[in-house]
């Protein structure tokens, strides 16, 4: 059996694996950019001036905790819905199934819902290979066994 | 009129930011739960699936088009199943390659395999519709013809399909095997963070938005119910979930289901596949709204909601990115002023988030494949450029599926497979 992994770099070009590799260094390097609020903060505390805009401006860490807070009161809240959305339904239906049982198709069935005769496709379930012929809006209009 | 339109671009800004925000918490808190609940017991062992009781007999229907690369290897791994009672029904959808040939030349090799050819190309659900036809089991295995099983997968759904009468579906577990390139390595860490943390959410709220179309067992009963898949559907996978479900059957997520499956490793490719799901779940949005004005269909409304407000979101940021670029050009009102992208400390929340929900969604997912945890390095290109993609993706799907022509058939395209 093949590898179910299929790990071949060597397959792209230099210029995509070094290009991508540094493309991602990038990227994080801007996701730390977002993270800026919080070095200046940590830098401030190690006495490097760098913190106006976030520190002064938009509230410092003290507008960081409250934001902070409300989300933190928010995601405690969809933990306790979500939660209680799972016990409730957990008390409400385990081990019971409301839904009425209904009784399993049989082959016939099938073969007329599809508009098959159910003699004329028994010929051919049996076969280990057939052909499918079909007019344009799916209808089967007749099977062959192949040989 | 500014200050009727003032409020509305002040909610539509907050709104972009906070809804990614806090539906992040959703699938990480609805994740957890179903990870405490189902995953992490003694008796959930990756290499025993539960004993199926009397071994009903299953069919694993596999729709092929074009697959003459690796119909071997996915009829190899589908007759290695540790089940003990199944078939394999193979259907040709009227393959240009050698498909055919080599489906005829394996039937020799494997007895329990038999081989549907139609004639012309008819599209994934047709096929599977013929597939079905030719079965006498009621339960069906679905895969596609580049999917490898994983050898205890039969098992665990079946496990599934015959633990309640009203279990119509149930979904597997896809594991990306290309990791070549940046894109196979990004998909890796997608399917564990996006795609198996949102099944796992949704499975605790009781309703999933779309079985993984790539495996998925079904009961023939729920099937023969709903009118079976869809041809005119460009997913028939999301289509026939929302049609089982609206039927009142339910719809399991079985994460032991392993099947390892081949992802686009070209930007073309992976922006065609997402184009395509873009555009089906756009279709069964409009398909379904009527549908849902029932009490009794409620549980479907929040799945519907939710889908419909991504489909807003992706909206919403282009206008947004819009507004902001046409300000560094021109003075505008300032009711449509967009100052900055940069959201200061509420990036850092962001920030905070997206690297928790890879980090919670890559450790739940370790227990299916180790090692995992290396791929956290990539998953920075999710928020930066995925994002993007699949707000493009929407941009060009809604108007391609409102504007489609009713009862389109929809057929196959061959697929990127990546790049070996």
């Amino acid at each position: 059996m093949s590898e179910l992994i299929i790990e071949t770099p060597h397959l792209q070009n230099l210029r995509q694996r070094y290009g991508f590799a540094a493309l991602t260094l990038i990227f994080w390097a801007v996701w730390f950019y977002m993270w800026l609020p919080l070095i200046s903060l940590i830098a401030w505390v190690f006495g490097v001036k760098m913190f106006y805009l976030h520190m002064i401006e938009l509230g410092g860490y003290v507008g960081f905790l409250e934001l902070l807070g409300w989300y933190t009161l928010i995601v405690f809240l969809i933990a306790i819905v979500f939660g209680g959305w799972m016990m409730v339904n957990l008390f409400r239906f385990r081990g019971r199934e409301r839904r009425k049982p209904i009784r399993e198709v049989n082959d016939e069935q099938v073969a007329d819902y599809f508009g098959v005769d159910s003699d004329y496709l028994s010929r051919f379930t049996g076969q280990r290979s057939v052909t499918v012929h079909q007019t344009p809006d799916g209808s089967i209009r007749a099977i062959e066994a192949r040989v | 009129m500014n200050e009727f339109v003032a409020p509305i671009g002040k909610f539509l800004l907050q709104f972009a930011y906070y809804y990614p925000l806090f539906m992040a918490y959703v699938w990480i808190i609805g994740a957890i739960y179903y990870y405490v609940r189902w995953e992490c017991r003694g008796d959930n062992c990756l290499e025993a699936a539960p004993p199926v009781k009397g071994s009903p007999h299953a069919s694993i229907i596999v729709p092929c088009y074009n697959e003459g690369e690796t119909i071997r290897e996915t009829l190899e791994y589908a007759a290695a199943q540790d089940y003990d009672n199944f078939d394999i029904i193979a259907v040709n959808d009227g393959s240009s390659d050698n498909t055919a040939e080599l489906l005829d030349e394996l039937k020799d090799k494997y007895p329990m395999l038999r081989v549907v050819h139609l004639a012309e190309n008819q599209g994934k659900a047709m096929a599977m519709r013929v597939g079905t036809l030719f079965s006498s089991s009621e339960y069906l295995i679905c895969i596609d013809g580049d999917a490898l099983l994983d050898r205890h997968a039969t098992s665990w759904i079946m496990h599934h399909l015959t633990g309640g009468p009203r279990v119509g579906a149930v979904t597997g577990n896809p594991r990306v095997r290309n990791r070549s390139t940046l894109l196979g390595k990004i998909q890796v860490g997608e399917f564990s963070s996006i795609i198996g943390m949102i099944k796992r959410a949704q499975r605790i709220y009781g309703r999933v938005f779309t079985v993984s179309g790539v495996v998925a067992g079904f009961r023939r009963t729920a099937l023969h119910q709903v009118g079976y898949w869809s041809t005119d559907m460009v997913t028939e996978d999301i289509d026939i979930s929302w049609k089982l479900q609206l039927n009142h059957w339910d719809i399991r997520f079985e994460p032991n289901a392993l099947c390892w499956i081949l992802m686009p490793e070209t930007i073309k490719g992976l922006f065609k596949q997402r184009l395509r799901w873009s555009q089906g779940g756009t279709e069964v949005l409009m398909k379904y709204v009527s549908n849902l004005w029932s009490w009794r269909k409620r549980r479907m409304w929040i799945v519907y909601l939710e889908y419909f407000t991504s489909v807003f979101w992706a909206i919403s940021m282009v206008g947004i990115v819009v507004l902001w670029m046409l300000g560094k050009f021109i003075v505008m009102p300032p009711a449509f002023h967009v100052p900055t992208l940069v959201p200061g400390w509420n990036g850092v929340v962001l920030g905070m988030t997206c690297l928790l929900q890879f980090a919670v969604s890559l450790a739940i997912d370790s227990r299916y494949e180790k090692g995992i945890g290396r791929y956290y390095y990539w998953m920075i290109w999710y928020p930066m450029a995925y994002w993007m993609m699949n707000v493009a993706t929407t941009m060009v799907a809604v108007p391609k599926a409102i504007f489609k022509k009713r009862g389109t058939r929809a057929t196959w395209e061959s697929p990127d497979r990546g790049i070996s």
